[in-house]
């Protein structure tokens, strides 16, 4: 009992390209190629009629992007799988991709036996990044989960005066002491730290003063206060 | 003349260009696969894999003019910038 090989669509704009993906792919055993276009309007057209396993995308299609194309052919096939093969290691373009609900994303400097394996991981259900491309990914969800964790912290929500007012409180200063650093009068500062204390949902100016020692133990490249 | 070597890549290379490249890394990307093929063939299909190896020598065949032609345009080009150059530092 064997199972139904893999049906590839592959949709690049250089003949040379396909014909050379075509050759090895057709020669591996359970897989077949099974359509072919050069464009993202005929890869969507082929792809409806010949309802692939997996697709292998360019990047770059003379009428538009295989970003658009994977998007299209997803919403119209949601059971094919889409690889994103092209020779650059972009990192808006990763990310686009990953979006846009392609399962992997390989650089053209993959062997064509690895690529086969791609395909086999692919149609299993696997996801899959080029390793060139793993770096720059990891750095983008760093980005941006350091972004949403800044956004979210007590503090995010305190003006720049009001910032400065509260790592003067964490070094144990006085209201006077504090006024006469940045120059302003006993009862400004002690207006600022009202809001402070309000805006923290905290009662006492010692709350304030643990909360930043203990926000700088737990990542000290945060405490960028002092000199 | 340091500074000169890395100012003048952004103007002499155009979209054209640029293009031109990206031609070039895809057709030995395609030949490189072709290549793979014929090693993966060459013991049960020797006839096979020669015919295969003659495609990928007429493929770098057929990529070797168009570098040349490039390299020339891109002397050239050269040569003009350093020759109007010239002529700016002596008016």
């Amino acid at each position: 009992m064997s199972e139904s090989p893999i049906r590839v669509l592959l949709v690049d704009d250089h003949e040379v390209v396909r014909e050379g993906l075509k050759a090895l792919l057709n020669r591996r055993e359970g897989m077949t190629v099974v359509g072919e276009a050069g464009t993202v309007a005929q890869s969507v057209e082929v792809a409806v009629k010949v309802r692939p396993d997996v697709v292998v995308m360019d990047l770059r299609l003379p009428d538009g992007s295989g970003i658009e194309a994977c998007r299209e052919i997803r919403s119209e096939l949601p059971g094919t799988k889409v690889i994103m093969l092209t020779s650059y290691a972009d990192q808006e373009a990763v990310m686009s991709s990953i979006l846009g609900g392609a399962s992997a994303y390989l650089l053209k400097q993959t062997r064509g036996s690895q690529l086969a394996e791609a395909i086999e991981g692919v149609a299993r259900g696997e996801s899959l990044l080029d390793p060139a491309v793993t770096l720059r990914v990891l750095e983008e969800v760093r980005k941006s989960a350091a972004g949403k964790s800044k956004a979210a912290s007590p503090e995010a929500q305190l003006t720049e005066n009001e910032q400065k007012i509260l790592h003067l409180i964490a070094e144990g200063k006085t209201n006077r002491e504090i006024a006469a650093e940045i120059y302003l009068s006993d009862k400004t500062v002690k207006n600022y730290v009202s809001n402070i204390l309000s805006k923290l949902n905290m009662k006492r100016r010692s709350e304030a003063a643990a909360y930043i020692t203990r926000r700088d133990i737990q990542d000290p490249s945060r405490n960028d206060s002092g000199g | 003349m340091a500074e000169r070597a890395l100012d003048e890549p952004p103007s002499r290379f155009s979209e054209r260009d640029i293009e031109f490249l990206d031609h070039l890394l895809q057709d030995m990307f395609g030949l490189g696969l072709k290549l793979e093929y014929c090693l993966l063939v060459l013991d049960e299909a020797p006839a096979q894999a020669r015919v295969g190896m003659e495609d990928v020598v007429s493929g770098l065949e057929g990529m070797v003019d168009p570098i040349r032609a490039q390299i020339l345009k891109l002397g050239r080009s050269r040569n003009l910038s350093q020759e109007s150059t010239d002529k700016d530092r002596h008016v």
